[in-house]
C-alpha cells in the first residue's frame, strides 16, 4: 500500500473522485454511465475500508462529539455513534455530470469540487438520508472512549458529564447523575422530570449533537429505525455556510417544504457515510479488561454483582437475585402477541421515604452498570403533560421524538411512588396506554395522523411502587423488604467487570434441549396440577426467569439446578405477598 | 389552447429526452403518427360491448377523458409503451388529439342540425387509469425518472390551489419588444432567455443583458395544486417510517382531494430544483409525481385499508369457496391460546358479524354480535380480549374497573384498603361500526353498565353533560369478559351464584360461555409443551413474521366480507330454527318446573335473534349470500354448548349427592357452627383456611356454607369476603 496517492485523511474526496476518474478511464468507450456506477460503488468505499481497518486508520479518525466538533475540519473523516431517530428518505442529486468531455462525481459530498457547468450532461443518483441523534439515555461512562482513567468512577463520571453538557449551560440541572449524598426526599423523581425534559430537548436544536447521515449505495432494510450505529464517513458543517434565506419564496412551494429546511447545514452537521456498522452494547464498553469467559470467572463476577446489589437493595437479597434476571432480560423472540424474554420486575412496598433512599440507589447503580438508562416519574403532571409517543409532523415532515423511542436494550425505570389521585386528561389517558402496551407487548405505537404504526421495543421495565401498579403491570411483582441501609463505593475495575458480565450474558444466544423440555414439560404439569391458578403466564414466566438464571451462570441451556433455584426464589415471593395481603 | 404542456423542447434538464426521439427496436413513431394514431384511437376503439366507449365518453364530457391503459395496450402496444416510457412527450400529443377528435365531433353536430356554428374546441385533459398492481414508493429510484409510474398511500396534505402559468409572455425593458416562453410542466418553472434577439436598428441603444420583465396579465395560467402522499402503512417493512411522495395535480384534478384520503396515484416522476434551504448543497433535486390520473380508494371509513386488489379479491373468494374454510378460519383467531375451539368460533362470528336488518316499521335490527366469557382467572379470557382488539378492523379495549360509558375524562384512583392505583379510564368512545372488548365487566359500576345496556340493544349511548342530551351511535359488538364473583368458577354453585349479572344484561349476550379451567392432566401437558415451543422457537429464530402475515390476512378477510356480504336466512332454515326455538323453551319451562327457580339466563326472542345472526356470521365467513340449515346447525350448536350450558349448569346436578359426601359436608357444617359463634363473624378466606388444616376439602366447606347460606343460617358480608353467622 505504499506509494499511494491518496490522503485519506486530509483529503478524502480526493481519492474519491481520483478512484472515480481512475474507474471511468477503465470502463469501455461505448459503456453507459448509469448503468455503470448508479447505485454502485467504483472501489472508494473499498480503499477506505483498507485504510481504516486494515491499516488501523480507525484510530486517527475522531468521534464527533461537542468537543471534537469545535477544531474537525471540513471535508474529513468522522465517526459518529448515533441512534437513528428519523428516516427522510431518498434525496436525488447529481451524482455525476461532464465537464467539457471528462465525467466528474459529486458522490459523498454535498458542494460540488468542480464548478458544474450549465446545461452539462448530468447523472442523477439517489442517497438516503437518516437523522441520527445521540443515543438518548446514554450514560456518561460510555461515551469517552481513550480520555480519563477509569479511577474513582464518581468524579470520573461527573466530569465527564460536565463537559458533555457544557454546550448548553442552562441545562446545569439536567445532570444525569445523581448526586450521591444529596439525595432529598424528592431527589429521584426532579431527576428524573428533568430528563424527561431533557430528552424533547433533542428535538433537532442545535446543542445537541445530531447528525444528518447520508448513506450510500446501502441495501435500506439494514439500517432500521432506533438502531444504534457507528457511521464513518466524509464530514462537512459549514457554521458559516447562513441560510439564504428566500423571502421571495414562491408562494407556489408552500407544501414542497422539505425536511431539510430544518436541519439546515449551519447548524445540522452532515456525514457522508462510507462504512456503517451496527453496534452493540459490548462496543460501549471501553478499555473493558479482556475477560474470558470461564465459568469460575462468570460465577465469580456474578457473586460480587449479587452482593453489590443486595447492598443497594438495603440487604434485600431475594430482591437482588430477581433484579439481577431483570437486567439481563432481553426481548429474544416475538411469537404471536408474545414476547420471549421480557421481564418485567415491579418493586412493591415503597414508602415516600425508602423510594427517596433505595430509589435513588437503585436508579444510580443502574445508571452505572447499563449504557442506556432511563427514568420516568409517573405523576399525574407528567402523563398530562409528557410527550411519550413519537409522533410524525406531518407539516414539517419530521418524526418529533417522544421519550418512548428508545434504543434497543435501554433500561426504563417508572418510579410510581409520587403518583396521586387526580384526572387525566385526553393525553394522559394515551401515555398511561402507552406504557402498559410496551410493558405488555415491548411494543410502541408511532402515531402518523391518519394512522399510527406499531414499532417494536425492547426495553427492561422496572416499576417502583407502593403497592402492586395497576397502571403497570409487570411480569413480575415483588414486595421490598430492606433491612439496613449500606453504602458501597464499587471500585473502577469491579464496575468494569459488572458491565462486561451483564452486556456478555445478556446476549447469550440460549438454546434447548429435548430432555430437559421432557422434565419441565412433567415438572409444569406437576405444578399445574398442585395448584389450580398457575395459568400460562405464570409457566412463561418460570421459563423465561430459568432461561435468564442459566444465562446468569454464563451457560446457554436451562439445568434442574437453575430450575429449582427459580422456585425457591418464587416460593419466597409468594409467602412475602401472602404475608403483604394478610397485612392489608 | 390545447396542449398546454407540450414542453418537449425544454427538457434539457431531464436526460432521457434527447434518446426519446427514435429507439429504432421500438419501432419510430414521430409525433405526427402518434397524434394520427392516438386521433384513431379515441375514435375507433370499440369496446367489449361493441361502443365506442372514448369517442362517447368525450361527447358526455367534453373536458376530460379517462383513458384505461389495458385498451391503449390493445389497440396498439407500440403507443402504450410510449406513454409509459416518454409520457412527458407523448401525453401532451394525446390531450392534443383528444381536443381535435373532439372538435371533429362537435362540427359534425352543428352540420346536421343546420347551423353551421364555429365549434368551441375546448381543451381536454386526459386521465391514465391502469389495472397493473401499484409500485412501493421505496422502489422509485433515479431510474424511474421521467416515466409513468403508478403508487398508493394516504395524502396527507393538500396545498392551497395556486395558478401556474403555462406559457409566460415576457416583455423586453428596453425595445418593448414580447416574447412568449413555456413553461415546464408540473412545478418546472420557465426558462427566461438572457437576451432580447431584437436586432437595434442604428442608434437605438442595444438590449442589454437580462432585459426581460414578465407581464402577468397576458401569461396563461392552469390551477395547480400539490398533495403530499404517504406509503400506506400496511406498505412499511417493519422497523421503518413510512415514506412521503409529493405529487403535484392540476386541471380537473385540484381540489378533488381531501387529506386522510386513500388514493392510487398514477404520474410521471420528476424532478424540479430544490428550495432556498437547500443551495448550499449542489445538485440536489427534488422528486415529486406529476399525476395524471387518480384513484380514490373505496368510499368507508377512510380509517382502514379499503382497497383490494384483485389478486386479493380473487384469494379471498378461492378461500371461502374451500370446505375447510370454517375450520381454518377458526384455528386462525388467536392461535397462541391453547384449547378452547368453541369460544374461538364465537370469537369468529363475533368478528365477522351477522346481518344489520330494517324492519318496514324502521325499527332497526343489530347485526353485532355479543360474546361474555365467564370464568376462572388464568383462562386467557383477556388473551382473547386482546386477540379481537388486535384483529377486528375497529375496536376499543377497556377494563371494566375502570371504564365508565361515555366520559370524557378519566383519572387515577386510589383503592383505599389496598392502595394501589387504578386507571379509570373514561374515554371509552365506543368504537362505532367495531367492537369494544370489556375485561372485568363485572367490576364496572352498575350506572355504567346501565349505558352498555342501551349500547348493546339500541346500539346508541346517551350522554348528558352540561344539561344537554345527546344520543350518540354506538354499532358495536361487545366482547366482554367476567369473573365469578367468588373469583373462580365454582360448580357446586348455582349458576345464578356463579354468574352474579343481572338476567337483564345477561339476556343481551348472544353467546355466554363458562371458561372453566379444567384441570386435565393432557391439557396441562398440552400447554407445558406449547410454552416450551414457543419458548425453543424463540432461541432458534424469530418467525414472528410469519405469524403477523397470518394476522394481517385474517384482518383484511373480516373486513372484505364485512364490506361485501350480507347473507339472509333461507326459507328452510328458518323453519328449521322456529321448530328448534320451540322445543327449546318448552324445555326450559320444564327445567324450571323441576327446581322451581327460573333459569339463570332466560331463553326469549331475544337468544332466537341470536341464532340468526349467528347463522348470518357463518354464511358471511364463506362469502355466501344465504344462511342455510347447515349454518343454523352450527349457530345452535354454539349456542348449546354456550348459553344453554350455562342456562342448565346448576342446582340439578348436584341435586344428587353420594352419602359419602353428604356426610362430609354435614362434618363440615358441624366444624363451621363450632368455630363460629352466633352473631359472629369472620373472614370467608380464614375460615376455609382454618377448616383445611383440620383436614377438610376446601369445596366441601364451600358447599356446606352454600347450604347454610340457602337456609339462612350464615350471612356474607363485605362482597362475600366476611362471613356472619345469623343462626
Amino acid at each position: 500500500m505504499v506509494g499511494l496517492p491518496y490522503d485519506f485523511l486530509a483529503n478524502p474526496l480526493g481519492a474519491v473522485r481520483l478512484s472515480f476518474e481512475k474507474a471511468v478511464a477503465s470502463l469501455p468507450a461505448d459503456a453507459d454511465m448509469a448503468a455503470a456506477f448508479r447505485g454502485k460503488d467504483w472501489g472508494a468505499v473499498d480503499l477506505f475500508r483498507d485504510f481504516l481497518f486494515g491499516n488501523g486508520g480507525i484510530d486517527q479518525v475522531p468521534v464527533l462529539d461537542a468537543s471534537t466538533i469545535k477544531w474537525v475540519p471540513h471535508n474529513t473523516p468522522i465517526r459518529f455513534r448515533g441512534m437513528v431517530q428519523d428516516m427522510l428518505g431518498n434525496e436525488l442529486y447529481v451524482g455525476a455530470f461532464k465537464d467539457g468531455s471528462t465525467w466528474r462525481t459529486n458522490k459523498f459530498t454535498d458542494v460540488s469540487y468542480f464548478a458544474m457547468p450549465p446545461g452539462c450532461e448530468t447523472q442523477l443518483w439517489d442517497r438516503h438520508l437518516l437523522y441520527c441523534v445521540p443515543v438518548p439515555g446514554q450514560n456518561s461512562w460510555t461515551m469517552e472512549p481513550s480520555a480519563s482513567p477509569s479511577s474513582g468512577i464518581v468524579s470520573n463520571s461527573t466530569s465527564q458529564h460536565g463537559e458533555k453538557r457544557e454546550r448548553d449551560t442552562q441545562d446545569d440541572d439536567m445532570d444525569l447523575n445523581v448526586k450521591e449524598h444529596s439525595c432529598q426526599s424528592s431527589c429521584l423523581s426532579d431527576n428524573l422530570v428533568n430528563r424527561g425534559s431533557g430528552s424533547e430537548l433533542l428535538n433537532g436544536d442545535s446543542s445537541s449533537i445530531s447528525c444528518l447521515v447520508k448513506i450510500y449505495d446501502m441495501p435500506e432494510n439494514d439500517l432500521k429505525l432506533n438502531d444504534v450505529f457507528e457511521f464513518i464517513g466524509i464530514y462537512t458543517f459549514d457554521p458559516e455556510l447562513a441560510v439564504h434565506k428566500d423571502d421571495s419564496d414562491d408562494p407556489m412551494y408552500d407544501l414542497l417544504e422539505d425536511p431539510m429546511a430544518h436541519l439546515p447545514p449551519s447548524k445540522v452537521p452532515r456525514l457522508h457515510c462510507l462504512i456503517c456498522r451496527k453496534l452493540a452494547i459490548e462496543d460501549f464498553l471501553h478499555n473493558s479488561p479482556a475477560i474470558e469467559p470461564l465459568p469460575s470467572i462468570v460465577r465469580g463476577i456474578r457473586e460480587s454483582l449479587l452482593t453489590h446489589l443486595t447492598a443497594i437493595l438495603g440487604n434485600d437479597g431475594v430482591a437482588a437475585q430477581y433484579l439481577l434476571l431483570h437486567l439481563l432480560s432481553r426481548v429474544r423472540a416475538r411469537v404471536d402477541m408474545i414476547s420471549v424474554g421480557k421481564l418485567a420486575l415491579n418493586l412493591i412496598g415503597f414508602t415516600r421515604e425508602s423510594a427517596s433512599i433505595f430509589g435513588c440507589q437503585l436508579s444510580e447503580a443502574i445508571q452505572r452498570l447499563l449504557p442506556f438508562t432511563h427514568a420516568i416519574p409517573l405523576t399525574i403532571d407528567y402523563l398530562n403533560n409528557t410527550t411519550l409517543q413519537p409522533r410524525k409532523g406531518n407539516d414539517t415532515g419530521r418524526l418529533v421524538p417522544g421519550v418512548l423511542q428508545l434504543a434497543h436494550g435501554t433500561h426504563l425505570t417508572i418510579d410510581e411512588t409520587c403518583m396521586q389521585s387526580g384526572n387525566l386528561n385526553s393525553k394522559g389517558v394515551e401515555n398511561a396506554r402507552l406504557l402498559k402496551h410496551l410493558l405488555e407487548y415491548q411494543k410502541v405505537e408511532y402515531e402518523f395522523e391518519y394512522y399510527k404504526l406499531e414499532m417494536v421495543a425492547d426495553v427492561q421495565l422496572l416499576v417502583l411502587s407502593e403497592a402492586k401498579s395497576n397502571i403497570l403491570p409487570a411480569d413480575l411483582v415483588l414486595p421490598f423488604c430492606p433491612k439496613s441501609v449500606v453504602t458501597t463505593h464499587p471500585t473502577g475495575e469491579e464496575l468494569q467487570a459488572w458491565r462486561w458480565y451483564l452486556a456478555t450474558m445478556k446476549s447469550l444466544q440460549y438454546n434447548t434441549n429435548p430432555e430437559m423440555n421432557q422434565m419441565l414439560q412433567d415438572l409444569m404439569v406437576a405444578a399445574m396440577q398442585e395448584d389450580r391458578n398457575m395459568g400460562c403466564t405464570d409457566l412463561n414466566r418460570w421459563l423465561t426467569m430459568g432461561e435468564l438464571m442459566s444465562a446468569s451462570y454464563g451457560e446457554k441451556s436451562l439445568t434442574l439446578e437453575h430450575w429449582q433455584m427459580i422456585m425457591e426464589m418464587e416460593r419466597i415471593r409468594k409467602e412475602r405477598l401472602k404475608e403483604r395481603a394478610a397485612a392489608c | 389552447m390545447s396542449g398546454w404542456d407540450e414542453g418537449a423542447v425544454f427538457y434539457s434538464d431531464q436526460a432521457q429526452f434527447p434518446r426519446g426521439g427514435g429507439d429504432p427496436d421500438q419501432g419510430s413513431i414521430t409525433r405526427h403518427s402518434a397524434l394520427r394514431k392516438f386521433k384513431e384511437f379515441i375514435r375507433g376503439f370499440n369496446g367489449e360491448k361493441g361502443d365506442f366507449p372514448y369517442r362517447e365518453s368525450l361527447v358526455h364530457n367534453p373536458d376530460r377523458l379517462t383513458v384505461a391503459m389495458e385498451d391503449l395496450d390493445a389497440f396498439d402496444g407500440v403507443l402504450a409503451d410510449k406513454i409509459r416510457k416518454l409520457p412527458t412527450d407523448f401525453l401532451p400529443l394525446f390531450e392534443t388529439a383528444a381536443s381535435e377528435v373532439l372538435a371533429s365531433l362537435r362540427s359534425k353536430v352543428a352540420g346536421e342540425t343546420g347551423e353551421m356554428e364555429e365549434p368551441v374546441t375546448g381543451e381536454v385533459q386526459i386521465f391514465l387509469s391502469s389495472k397493473e398492481s401499484s409500485v412501493s414508493m421505496r422502489l422509485i429510484g433515479a431510474e424511474h425518472m421521467s416515466k409513468l409510474v403508478k403508487i398508493a398511500g394516504i395524502a396527507i396534505a393538500a396545498s392551497r390551489v395556486k395558478a401556474k402559468a403555462t406559457y409566460v409572455t415576457l416583455m423586453c425593458k428596453n425595445c418593448k419588444s414580447l416574447k412568449t416562453v413555456p413553461c415546464r410542466p408540473g412545478l418546472g418553472g420557465a426558462i427566461v432567455p438572457r437576451s432580447c434577439d431584437h436586432v437595434p436598428q442604428p442608434g437605438e441603444e442595444p438590449c442589454p443583458l437580462d432585459p426581460w420583465i414578465i407581464a402577468p396579465d397576458k401569461s396563461k395560467y392552469v390551477d395547480l395544486q400539490t398533495l403530499k402522499l404517504q406509503e400506506n402503512p400496511e406498505d412499511v417493512p417493519t422497523g421503518e417510517l413510512p415514506r412521503n411522495m409529493l405529487l403535484s395535480v392540476d386541471r380537473h384534478l385540484v381540489q378533488t382531494i381531501v387529506p386522510g384520503t386513500r388514493l392510487t396515484v398514477m404520474g410521471i416522476y420528476s424532478v424540479y430544483q430544490a428550495s432556498a434551504a437547500q443551495k448550499g448543497a449542489v445538485g440536489v433535486k427534488q422528486p415529486y409525481i406529476r399525476v395524471v390520473g387518480l384513484e380514490q380508494a373505496r368510499e368507508n371509513n377512510s380509517n382502514g385499508p379499503s382497497t383490494y386488489t384483485l389478486d386479493e379479491e380473487l384469494e379471498f373468494k378461492e378461500f371461502a369457496q374451500r370446505h375447510d374454510a370454517y375450520a381454518k378460519l377458526c384455528s386462525m383467531i388467536a392461535p397462541s391460546i391453547y384449547g378452547h375451539a368453541d369460544v374461538k368460533k364465537a370469537l369468529a362470528c363475533l368478528l365477522f358479524g351477522g346481518s344489520k336488518k330494517r324492519l318496514p316499521d324502521g325499527v332497526r335490527l343489530r347485526g353485532d354480535t355479543h360474546v361474555l366469557l365467564l370464568g376462572d382467572p388464568s383462562t386467557a379470557k383477556s388473551q382473547f380480549l386482546k386477540f379481537v382488539e388486535k384483529t377486528a378492523p375497529v375496536a376499543v379495549y377497556t377494563s371494566g374497573k375502570g371504564s365508565s360509558a361515555a366520559g370524557l375524562t378519566a383519572s387515577v384512583i386510589r383503592d383505599s384498603s389496598s392502595r394501589e392505583f387504578y386507571l379509570e379510564g373514561g374515554a371509552m368512545v365506543l368504537a362505532d361500526g367495531g367492537v369494544v372488548c370489556i375485561d372485568e365487566f363485572d367490576k364496572m359500576r352498575p350506572e355504567d353498565r346501565v349505558a352498555i345496556h342501551e349500547a348493546m340493544e339500541q346500539q346508541t349511548i346517551s350522554i348528558a353533560k352540561a344539561g344537554i342530551t345527546t344520543v350518540l351511535n354506538s354499532r358495536t359488538s361487545v366482547l366482554a369478559a367476567a369473573n365469578p364473583p367468588s373469583g373462580r368458577y365454582d360448580d357446586l354453585k348455582t349458576a345464578q351464584d356463579n354468574i352474579d349479572l343481572q338476567t337483564t344484561i345477561l339476556s343481551r349476550f348472544d353467546l355466554i360461555f363458562i371458561v372453566k379451567d379444567i384441570r386435565m392432566y393432557d391439557q396441562d401437558k398440552r400447554i407445558a409443551s406449547h410454552i416450551i415451543k414457543v419458548h425453543a422457537s424463540g432461541a432458534v429464530a424469530s418467525k414472528s413474521t410469519d405469524a403477523t402475515e397470518g394476522e394481517n390476512w385474517l384482518k383484511r378477510y373480516i373486513e372484505y366480507c364485512r364490506v361485501t356480504c350480507q347473507p339472509r336466512l333461507s326459507e328452510k332454515a328458518a323453519e328449521m330454527l322456529q321448530n328448534k326455538y320451540v322445543e327449546i323453551r318448552q324445555k326450559m319451562r320444564q327445567q324450571a318446573n323441576e327446581t322451581g327457580r327460573p333459569a339463570a339466563i332466560p331463553i326469549t326472542v331475544r337468544q332466537l335473534e341470536a341464532i340468526i345472526r349467528l347463522s348470518e356470521s357463518l354464511a358471511k365467513m364463506r362469502l355466501a349470500p344465504v344462511a342455510t340449515q347447515e349454518h343454523v346447525e352450527e349457530a345452535f350448536r354454539l349456542f348449546n354448548v354456550s348459553t344453554m350450558d350455562a342456562a342448565r349448569s346448576g342446582i340439578n346436578e348436584h341435586m344428587n349427592l353420594t352419602p359419602e359426601i353428604a356426610n362430609e359436608i354435614k362434618q363440615a357444617e358441624t366444624q363451621i357452627k363450632r368455630r363460629m359463634g352466633i352473631g359472629s363473624h369472620i373472614s370467608e378466606r380464614r375460615l376455609i383456611d382454618e377448616l383445611a388444616r383440620m383436614g377438610m376439602n376446601e369445596s366441601i366447606v364451600r358447599r356446606a356454607l352454600l347450604i347454610m347460606h340457602q337456609r339462612d343460617e350464615v350471612e356474607y358480608k363485605r362482597e362475600r369476603h366476611v362471613i356472619v353467622r345469623k343462626a
